[in-house]
C-alpha cells in the first residue's frame, strides 16, 4: 500500500510530506477497494493519476513541511497540468492564496482566502463536529449522489472565503457562511474530513477517485 | 447557527482483546469482542468513538498496536484511543495507524507530553482525560492511573492547566457515577466547561437519552460520552449495542420533547 514505485497503478495518490493522518485516508480507500498509495518523491507525485493533499494542524507548519519535503514544485506542476487534485482540511486551505493563521503564502491555486471565524458571541473555536453542507454546484462530479442532508465531520479553526462565488462548491454555516468545498477546474478542496465522515465521506472519495 | 448539535460518543473499555465495562472504575464485566463492537458502532454511524485500554497503564504495557489497527480499519468516524500513552513516539505511531485523537491521562499531569504532542501533532489530536472523584468531605479531586492515584487538584484548576499546556479537548469523567446509569454530574461538567474554551466531553453516569438531554440543556459541554448505556441493556445488564438515530440526537437540543 505505502510504496511509491514508478510502476504503481494507484487510482489515487496521497502526498506524504510528513503531516496529516494518512492512515485513515488509506483505510477508506481500502474499504472502497480503490487502489491508493502514499507518495513521497517528486517523481511519484508527477506520475500520480489523482492527487490528495492532506493537512492538519497549523497552516505555516504545513506549508513549510511541504516546502522541506521537496514536493511543493511537483504538486504545483501537477496542478498546472490540470490533473485532478483534492485538498483535505488544511490541505484545502493550502490551495488558497494565504491564511490569517500564518505568514507564509498558500499555493494560490484557487482564488480564495483562509480567514478567522468572526468573533461572535458564543462561537466556540474550533468548529468541531458534524455539520451539513449546501452544494452550490450540485452537478459537479464530487457532489454526485450526495444530497443536501448529508453530513460531514469538521475540525478547523480557520475557514475559507472565495473571492468569486464561482469557486465555492459547497457552503456551510457556523457563526456565518464559509466554503466547505472549493473548486477551480480539476482542483478541489474540502474543509471537512471525508475519511472520517461515514458513507457520506466514502461517497465523496469514491466520486473523486472515479471523476 | 452558532453552535453545532452536540456529539454523542460511545466510550468503550477493553483490555487484552476483551471488551469490558466497569462500574466506578471497578468490577470489569466481560462483554465480548471489542473489534466487533467498533464495527457495529460504525454501522450505526456514531458521531465519534473513544476506546480505552483500561489496564495498559497499571500493567505498564505498551498500547496494543495491532488491536488499535483493527479498530482504525473498522471506524470511518473520528476515533480516539487512550491507555498507556507516555511518549511522543507512541502517539506518532497511533496517529499514523489512522486514529485521530489520543487520550492522555496519567502522563498528562506534568504537562510536558501534552505540550509536546500539541506542538507536534496539533491540539486537535490531544485529549486529556480528567477523572474526578469526590472525597468523603464532598470535595472534587482529579485522579489518574485508572482512578488509583489522586492528584489532589480541583477539576476546574486542572482543566485550566491542561488547556494552558495545549490540550485540544477534555474528557471529563465522574468516577463515582461511572456505570451507575443515574445521570451525569451536571454541576461538575458545567463548572469545567465554563472554566475553559476548549471542548469538553462529559462522561460517567448516562442511563438514557433523557440524561444526555438534561446535560446538554443545562451545561455548555460540546459532547456527551457514555459507555454502559450503549453497550448494556436492561437491569440484568445483557450486552447489547445501541446508538440513537440522527433525528433523536438532533432533538436533544429541543426542550422537553418526548416527555410525559
Amino acid at each position: 500500500m505505502a510504496h511509491s514505485g514508478t510502476e504503481s497503478n494507484a487510482e489515487v495518490s496521497i502526498v506524504n510530506y510528513g503531516i496529516g493522518n494518512l492512515g485513515s485516508i488509506c483505510n477508506m480507500f481500502r474499504k472502497l477497494r480503490i487502489a491508493a498509495d502514499v507518495v513521497t518523491s517528486p517523481e511519484s507525485v508527477s506520475q500520480a493519476k489523482r492527487l490528495i493533499v492532506p493537512g492538519i494542524g497549523a497552516f505555516d507548519a504545513c506549508m513549510s513541511a511541504l516546502e522541506k519535503s521537496g514536493l511543493r514544485g511537483a504538486v504545483l506542476e501537477f496542478a498546472a497540468a490540470r490533473r485532478p487534485m483534492l485538498g483535505i482540511c488544511v490541505g484545502m486551505q493550502m490551495l488558497t492564496l494565504a491564511s490569517e493563521e500564518g505568514d507564509m503564502p498558500g499555493l494560490g491555486l484557487i482564488r480564495a482566502h483562509t480567514r478567522r471565524f468572526p468573533n461572535s458571541e458564543g462561537l466556540r473555536i474550533p468548529h468541531m463536529g458534524w455539520n451539513t453542507v449546501k452544494w452550490q454546484k450540485s452537478d459537479h462530479p464530487l457532489a454526485r449522489d450526495l444530497s443536501t442532508d448529508c453530513r460531514f465531520y469538521f475540525v478547523h479553526s480557520f475557514r475559507v472565503i472565495c473571492e468569486s462565488s464561482g469557486n465555492s462548491l459547497a457552503s456551510c454555516t457556523y457563526g456565518s457562511d464559509f466554503s466547505a468545498a472549493i473548486v477551480d477546474g480539476s482542483i478541489c478542496g474540502v474543509q471537512f474530513h471525508p475519511e472520517k465522515s461515514h458513507r457520506f465521506g466514502l461517497k465523496l472519495l469514491s466520486n473523486f477517485a472515479t471523476s | 447557527m452558532n453552535s453545532l448539535r452536540p456529539r454523542v460518543i460511545p466510550c468503550l473499555q477493553f483490555s487484552e482483546g476483551e471488551l469490558l465495562k466497569t462500574r466506578r472504575f471497578k468490577d470489569p464485566l466481560y462483554l465480548g469482542d471489542p473489534i466487533n463492537a467498533v464495527k457495529i458502532f460504525n454501522d450505526l454511524e456514531c458521531d465519534e468513538l473513544v476506546v480505552v485500554d483500561i489496564r495498559a497503564t497499571l500493567q505498564k504495557r505498551e498500547p496494543d498496536y495491532s488491536m488499535i489497527e483493527e479498530f482504525a480499519s473498522e471506524a470511518f468516524m473520528p476515533l480516539a484511543y487512550g491507555g498507556g500513552i507516555s511518549s511522543l513516539e507512541q502517539i506518532h505511531r497511533i496517529l499514523s495507524i489512522g486514529i485521530e485523537k489520543v487520550v492522555i491521562s496519567t502522563a498528562a499531569t506534568d504537562g510536558k507530553l501534552v505540550s509536546a504532542a500539541a506542538a507536534t501533532f496539533g491540539a486537535q489530536s490531544v485529549v486529556v482525560s480528567v477523572d474526578v472523584r469526590k472525597t468523603l468531605l464532598g470535595r472534587r479531586e482529579v485522579w489518574t492511573a485508572s482512578g488509583t492515584r489522586s492528584t489532589g487538584i480541583d477539576p476546574r484548576a486542572y482543566a485550566v492547566l491542561m488547556e494552558r499546556f495545549g490540550a485540544g479537548e477534555l474528557l471529563v469523567q465522574s468516577i463515582d457515577l461511572e456505570g451507575a446509569r443515574g445521570g451525569y454530574d451536571v454541576a461538575l461538567m458545567n463548572d469545567v466547561s465554563r472554566a475553559v474554551r476548549i471542548p469538553v466531553i462529559a462522561c460517567g453516569g448516562a442511563g438514557s437519552l433523557e440524561d444526555i438531554r438534561q446535560l446538554m440543556q443545562s451545561s455548555s459541554v460540546a459532547a456527551a460520552a457514555a459507555g454502559t448505556m450503549f453497550v448494556l441493556h436492561g437491569k440484568h445488564k445483557a450486552p447489547l449495542i445501541s446508538y440513537p438515530r440522527p433525528s433523536e440526537i438532533a432533538s436533544l437540543m429541543q426542550p422537553h420533547e418526548g416527555r410525559a
